[in-house]
């Protein structure tokens, strides 16, 4: 039976998680992890948790609550239904649906939970809490900063000393923490967020744009007609998704109005770089709220070891890259950003019980994929760089795109030269394939748009395509078996690897000359590594790994 | 193995040392070795029965997963088709509202959809009723209110976007126009 299961209470939306033989995992309520945080009640009388109770909202406002965490820890009273309510018995009705969908799942109902908040909740949020979870008829065994969770679910209570920034950009809010970790105690030192900041509000950028587009086209407001604005959201919210992915997406919705009896049809573009442009000032919010959380806790970017992206809405690719230019170093996201809270509590509920935990387990790229393109590097353009599409350490399977352009007037083809590594140089990495894409129209240079895509499938495949946007003309390859095709550095990190445990196992050899012999053998192989020997470094790891069998049978 | 070869050296013919007290070292040191063995067999006999019932396990765990991952790749599959297909019969509806009294144009319409219909439903994929009937927040999302005094409140007047099930989940909720009854008008039940 699974007795304790964490549970990441948020404002939009809710999510519970459990581990299973040391693996942490989500459950899943009717196909998806996340239960809207929101409680209704019908017309009926029946109480109403998640989608449901979304539904009704605009019919029956008066008996149905959102958001309600934003009300822990105030004086503040909820009216639902005629009835009056305390921020924790609304909280108490979404943790025992969640309870409900543990106890679907698992077959037992669970009887403790590990509960998380924002780390900038006072004690009495955190008492309600607490009482909205035992209202629910579970034991809160604790109540832990979300940030914390966060570091939890990437295995960092293991790690040696180290500081983390938590950035986290969910639905409706955001919150960015610096928290340090040491002998495995994981603290918050420094947060700030804003309420009122999250995906919500870049869908609402789109859907301005876009009907402000259609009002200078067509005279007719999108916006004033609750059936064409709910496609619009609906279209705005996609658009907003395969803009991670894709360059370019189209907003297509047939026959959406109409103007004097004539139906008239929606169909615009979106360019990543356009709803970068929209939501410029809203990320500009997070930056600021970052560099106050570096001067409250007295730190530089530099001082910080490790960024996590946390929420749905950090999927966004400016969001990795405005962190990247800022902080200096690559920000993490393995960890499904909408669910990793929760991981993380499960984490912590199973250390509470005693029970092994391994790290959450994500698939991903070990290597960067990329092409050779023309680009800046370290200041200067080459002929040779090396322009990444799939980053290293992206979770497969993964679909990734970007567009490129022509250097010539008139140039009719391109040839697409594939590469696998970290080097800025395309040479500099292990080479793929490459494939020609023939018959680009003539136009002058920097005009035509050409999408390079990567599909990366969980076997190693990678199909690559090069389209011509105007044409439609399209060359792909394919290449399987990625993972086996290291970058000849990279074959290193396995020789790494039987170092590290040579040294391991020595250390509890007591012999001393075969210590002494073991140790010297593990150096031998180093200093063959650094002189590139590799001729040495065979016969060397040949001989270390006998030794090493040796040691295993006895 | 070691022990033989200890074994092999205790007994090597050595002078001084009498063929009696040979004979009676072997014979107790062939009784230990017969109790090592004995007990090495049990453990291993033990070991065995383990092993067989960790593969019955097996077998059985297997059997279940991979149920799981056939159902898990219909389902997938299901929502691929529907994720493509979906905006497709959004648009063929769109265009009915828009075909007005041309018969001809919104009968082919329907028979698009028709098909369109059919084919979803081959993967378990079917729409959710809502125009005429209660609303139902577990089928209907609720975009739009309208005020009306022909009709008791919470009727579906519009299906703005049709929503469809796979199997009995919903993957997609009808977005829908709900009646709210004019300030004033009390309808049976509602007292």
């Amino acid at each position: 039976m699974k007795e304790i299961v964490g549970i990441d209470l948020g404002t939009t939306n809710s999510v519970i998680a459990y581990v299973d033989m040391g693996r942490p995992r989500v459950i899943p309520a009717d196909g998806d992890a996340r239960i809207p945080s929101v409680v209704g009640v019908s017309e009926e009388g029946k109480l109403l948790v998640g989608r449901p109770a979304r539904n009704q909202y605009i019919i029956r406002p008066e008996s149905t609550v959102k958001s309600v965490k934003r009300l822990m820890g105030s004086e503040q009273r909820v009216i639902m239904a005629g009835k009056e309510y305390t921020p924790s018995q609304i909280s108490a009705m979404i943790l025992g649906r969640l309870r409900d969908i543990a106890q679907a799942h698992l077959g037992d109902r669970p009887q403790k939970a590990v509960i998380t908040v924002p780390a900038y909740f006072a004690d009495a949020a955190r008492q309600e809490t607490r009482e909205a979870g035992e209202l629910a008829g579970l034991d809160v065994v604790r109540i832990i900063n979300e940030p914390t969770a966060s570091a939890l679910a990437y295995g960092l209570n293991r790690e040696d000393e180290q500081r983390v920034l938590v950035y986290d950009l969910g639905g409706g809010t955001f919150d960015v923490s610096i928290v340090e970790i040491a002998s495995g105690v994981i603290e918050v030192i420094a947060t700030s967020g804003d309420n009122h900041l999250g995906g919500d509000d870049f869908d609402q950028r789109i859907v301005d744009y876009v009907a402000g587009e259609f009002l200078k086209e067509h005279g007719v407001d999108l916006r004033r007609d609750a059936r064409a604005l709910a496609r619009l959201i609906r279209a705005a919210e996609a658009a907003k998704i395969e803009l991670s992915d894709h360059p370019f997406a189209a907003i297509r919705e047939e026959f959406i109005a109409a103007k004097d009896g004539k139906p008239l049809n929606l169909g615009i573009e979106v360019s990543r770089a356009k709803f970068e442009e929209l939501i410029g000032d809203l990320l500009d919010r997070t930056t600021r709220l970052l560099d106050k959380t570096l001067a409250d806790a007295s730190m530089k970017p530099s001082d910080i070891d490790r960024i996590l992206l946390v929420g749905g809405s950090t999927r966004i690719p400016a969001v990795s890259e405005i962190l990247e230019a800022r902080m200096g170093k690559e920000p993490s996201s393995e960890v499904n950003p909408d669910e990793c809270v929760a991981l993380g509590a499960a984490v912590q509920a199973a250390i509470i019980a005693g029970e092994e935990v391994d790290a959450v387990l994500v698939d991903v790229t070990a290597f960067s994929l990329g092409i050779s393109a023309i680009g800046e590097v370290g200041g200067m353009v080459v002929p040779n760089a090396y322009s990444t599409i799939i980053k290293r350490n992206t979770v497969i399977p993964t679909s990734k795109a970007e567009v490129y352009t022509t250097v010539r007037d008139n140039q009719d083809e391109v040839e697409i030269e594939v590469y696998q590594g970290e080097n800025p140089i395309a040479s500099g990495n292990a080479f793929l394939g490459k494939f020609m894409l023939k018959g680009i129209k003539p136009a002058p240079a920097g005009e035509p748009k050409i999408i390079v895509k990567f599909e990366y499938d969980l076997d190693g495949m990678v199909q690559v395509s090069a389209v011509e946007k105007e044409t439609g003309k399209e060359q792909r390859m394919t290449i399987s078996n990625v993972r086996d095709k290291v970058p000849e550095k990279a074959e290193n990190t396995a020789i790494l690897a039987v170092i590290d445990k040579a040294r391991s196992i020595a250390g509890g050899v007591e012999d001393e000359e075969e210590r002494a012999a073991l140790l010297s053998l593990a150096d031998d192989i180093e200093a063959a590594l650094d002189q590139d020997d590799m001729d040495a470094v065979a016969e060397l790891e040949a001989e270390l790994i006998d030794a090493l069998y040796e040691f295993e049978e006895e | 193995m070691g022990f033989i070869n200890d074994l092999a050296a205790k007994f090597t013919f050595r002078p001084g040392r009498g063929r009696k007290e040979q004979n009676g070292l072997l014979a107790e040191e062939l009784a230990a070795l017969a109790k090592k063995i004995e007990r090495l067999a049990r453990e291993q006999y033990k070991a065995n029965i383990l092993a067989e019932q960790s593969i019955s396990m097996i077998h059985e765990q297997r059997a279940g997963l991979r149920e799981e991952i056939r159902a898990g790749a219909i389902r997938e599959l299901a929502m691929g088709l529907a994720g493509d297909l979906l905006p497709i019969i959004d648009g063929i509806l769109a265009c009915l509202d828009f075909a007005g009294e041309n018969e001809s144009l919104r009968a082919g319409l329907r028979s698009v959809l028709d098909r369109a219909e059919v084919a979803l439903a081959r993967y378990g994929i079917t729409p959710i009723e809502a125009l005429g009937g209660k609303f139902n927040p577990s089928l209907h999302n609720a975009v739009e209110v309208v005020e009306v005094s022909d009709l008791p409140p919470e009727i579906v007047l519009k299906e703005i976007t049709r929503g469809y099930r796979l199997g009995e989940a919903v993957i997609r909720y009808s977005e829908v126009a709900v009646s709210k009854s004019q300030t004033g008008t009390v309808w049976p039940g509602m007292e």
